[in-house]
């Protein structure tokens, strides 16, 4: 009596099989929680903008924490910082998450020695507090306090990383700037400079650099 | 030689030209220097700067001030509500007791 065709496989090859299908399965897995960890880029970068990985708020007092991280990972060149283990940790040490000033003395306990540059700016590019000096000669994303509230309620002041200022060619208005939005579902805003000067002028033209301190 | 020279110049232009038309950001951020660094810590000391510090980036989008509004509305009426009953048994009572 012969065995049917299908039942004369090698037994390694039985074996192999679930396997290889549970390996499939594993690197799925795999895949989809490095996809759900990693932050997506959902926009097209805009021509001479600084390439900064986004990094969501996810809740909305936390729209400096993520400003201050996509800053700190730009300047470093890598992921080392994330939102919620920077919530975290400001937590334990006792710092206000919202707070500017609580910002620059943590930065000064990380070992990347990092250092945040407090400044009242403006849009020009005078140095050392033109908008434009940090991004375009220097190469630093800059974190602006925003406000939309039409009575400036400090409340809702909001912090946003410019990542450049672009040349408006569709229309005879003036530059565009380019702001990546912690708290935002569209991740890349693009405000007429006007508009950005109107919303920045709400937070008292408030901007902070994250730097290295030099060694 | 002036062939030579036309190329080289025209060499010369086209290297140039791109970074004259778009002045593009440097592809890393530039390190400070020791005496910038100490520049801008004097300068954020400055009463005009300083004040940043203190700055709270607490955001509400617009979705957070209608629910705030909401709120206070309710709280409002609860309020108006606590009060108002028992005021308005109270009053009743008042108004009964001669009859």
């Amino acid at each position: 009596m012969t065995t049917p065709q299908h039942q004369r496989q090698p037994l390694g090859d039985r074996k192999s099989g679930p396997r290889l299908a549970a390996a499939l399965a594993g690197l799925a897995c795999l895949g989809c929680m490095l996809g759900c960890e990693q932050p997506r880029r959902t926009y097209r970068l805009p021509p001479d903008c600084l390439p900064v990985r986004y990094e969501a708020a996810t809740t909305h007092a936390t729209c400096l924490v993520s400003s201050v991280v996509m800053a700190s990972n730009y300047l470093l060149g890598d992921r080392r910082l994330s939102e919620r283990g920077v919530q975290v940790d400001l937590k334990r040490l006792g710092y206000d998450e919202t707070r500017v000033g609580d910002f620059k003395a943590y930065l000064r306990q990380l070992p990347e020695r990092l250092y945040l540059v407090t400044l009242t700016g403006q849009l020009d590019a005078k140095p050392p507090t033109g908008l434009r000096y940090w991004l375009e000669q220097r190469g630093y994303p800059v974190i602006c306090v925003v406000n939309r509230d039409p009575a400036a309620d400090p409340g809702f002041n909001h912090a946003v990383l410019v990542i450049g200022i672009s040349k408006n060619h569709k229309g005879l208005s003036a530059d565009i700037v380019h702001y990546l939005d912690p708290s935002s579902v569209q991740q890349l805003h693009s405000d007429p400079i006007d508009e950005f000067e109107t919303i920045w002028a709400g937070g008292d033209h408030a901007m902070m650099i994250v730097c290295q301190e030099p060694t | 030689m002036p062939r030579l020279l036309t190329l080289a110049l025209a060499i010369a232009v086209m290297m140039v030209l791109p970074a004259v038309v778009s002045a593009a950001p440097p592809s890393r951020p530039l390190p400070l220097t020791s005496a910038h660094f100490s520049e801008l810590q004097k300068l954020q000391a400055d009463d005009e700067h300083a004040t940043v510090a203190d700055i709270r980036a607490s955001f509400k989008s617009e979705h957070e001030q209608q629910l705030e509004r909401t709120r206070l509305a309710d709280d409002i009426s609860t309020g108006v509500m606590l009060i108002g009953y028992p005021a308005l048994i109270v009053g009743l009572l008042i108004c009964a007791a001669p009859l």
